[in-house]
């Protein structure tokens, strides 16, 4: 059986490589994206199965990146999961607004994310 | 009409008493068969019960035993999902400050440096707000906040106050975790990051306040974050400003 991908989205550096280590460790091919709008073309370029995703990027957010990605047929139904810095309802709100599937906050939990990773792939 | 002749009565009534005498010693042979062989059959019940009361008494002591096996197997399977919980916290961890050290080293040049200190305190150890201090002289000079911190210090000094304090007390400094230092921490102050240079006190990164979802609180790996900054991050500003 291939092995998944995952688009990973954040414009830190340090956040993108600490997540590309963390699920990189699960047996998923992980591709990333610097922001918003480079996500949704690779995300339409290759659909990748599921994306994590920060909210405040430069150039396209996390938020509007979402939004992108479910007007798009070939990427309308891909899970997406965001990365908030603060979880706040009002904040989240906008997040399943935008069509989000779940979200983590900020510093990410390993175990969490990668439960919720695994739950929207079904596995 | 004859009346009836009494020798006659008295055979016809013996007669009838014989058959039934007869009818009755029938029935009761059969009777009899029927207890013998119902006397049988309860002897064979009785040893097919005892039987099957021995294997259910043999059944029940396997259960036991399975179910002290099952018993060990579980425990061992959730001593197993704890050790691999233990594991993956610890993977985290390292990853975590594999991380930061890869960040801080991996420029010469001193914004890269102030973003990769930033990125470590927001992202890995979750905190909203906080300045970077670096010593010009006799003190601590901002070089850098995130996104504005709230008590406005744009100097602390290098050699007495609180910073000065908590780095002889070899820091980080965690406010309600650690004793107050001997000189007064403004109120805003979480947490206090003294950064050092072989033995000299060279800046500090002062955490204001945390992300919501802390709690205001921090876990082993944020002390191990710290930890790590207090060597490495003053060794990249350091550099960076050796190469300026």
């Amino acid at each position: 059986m291939s092995k998944k991908t995952l688009l990973v989205v954040d414009d830190s550096p340090t956040a993108l490589m600490m997540n590309t280590m963390l699920l990189g460790r699960q047996p998923y091919n992980i591709v990333s994206a610097k922001d918003g709008q480079e996500a949704v073309d690779k995300a339409i370029a290759s659909p990748p199965d599921l994306v994590v995703m920060d909210v405040m990027m430069p150039r396209m957010n996390g938020i509007e990146a979402c939004r992108a990605l479910r007007q798009h047929e070939s990427t309308r139904l891909i899970p997406v999961i965001l990365i908030t810095t603060r979880g706040e309802e009002e904040y989240v709100a906008q997040g399943f607004a935008a069509g989000c599937n779940d979200y983590v906050t900020k510093p990410v939990n390993a175990t969490e994310l990668v439960a919720k990773v695994r739950a929207l792939l079904g596995e | 009409m004859t009346p009836p002749n009494k020798s006659s009565f008295v055979q016809k009534l013996t007669a009838s008493a014989q058959k039934h005498a007869e009818e009755l010693f029938e029935q009761n042979e059969r009777l009899k068969s029927l207890v013998a062989s119902l006397e049988e059959k309860q002897t064979q019940i009785s040893e097919e019960l005892s039987s099957l009361r021995e294997e259910r008494d043999a059944l029940r002591a396997e259960r036991g035993k399975l179910k002290h096996v099952l018993d060990e197997a579980l425990a061992q399977n959730r001593r197993d999902i704890e050790r691999s919980a233990l594991v993956e916290q610890q993977c985290t961890s390292l990853a975590n400050l594999y991380v930061a050290t890869f960040k801080l080293h991996g420029s010469l040049e001193r914004e890269d440096v102030l973003a990769a200190i930033s990125e470590i305190v927001v992202n890995l150890v979750g905190c909203e707000s906080f300045g970077v201090f670096e010593r010009s002289g006799g003190a601590l000079r901002l070089i850098g906040e995130f996104p504005s911190h709230p008590c406005g210090i744009k100097e602390i000094p290098a050699d007495s106050g609180f910073v000065a304090d908590i780095f002889q007390n070899n820091g980080p400094w965690i406010s309600g975790r650690d004793p107050l230092p001997a000189s007064p921490v403004p109120q805003e102050v979480t947490a206090v990051i003294p950064l050092r240079l072989r033995s000299e006190l060279t800046g500090a990164v002062v955490l204001f306040s945390l992300l919501p979802q802390k709690g205001g609180s921090f876990g082993d790996v944020d002390i191990e974050l710290m930890d790590l900054l207090t060597a490495h991050a003053a060794t990249a500003l350091f550099a960076s400003r050796t190469n300026a």
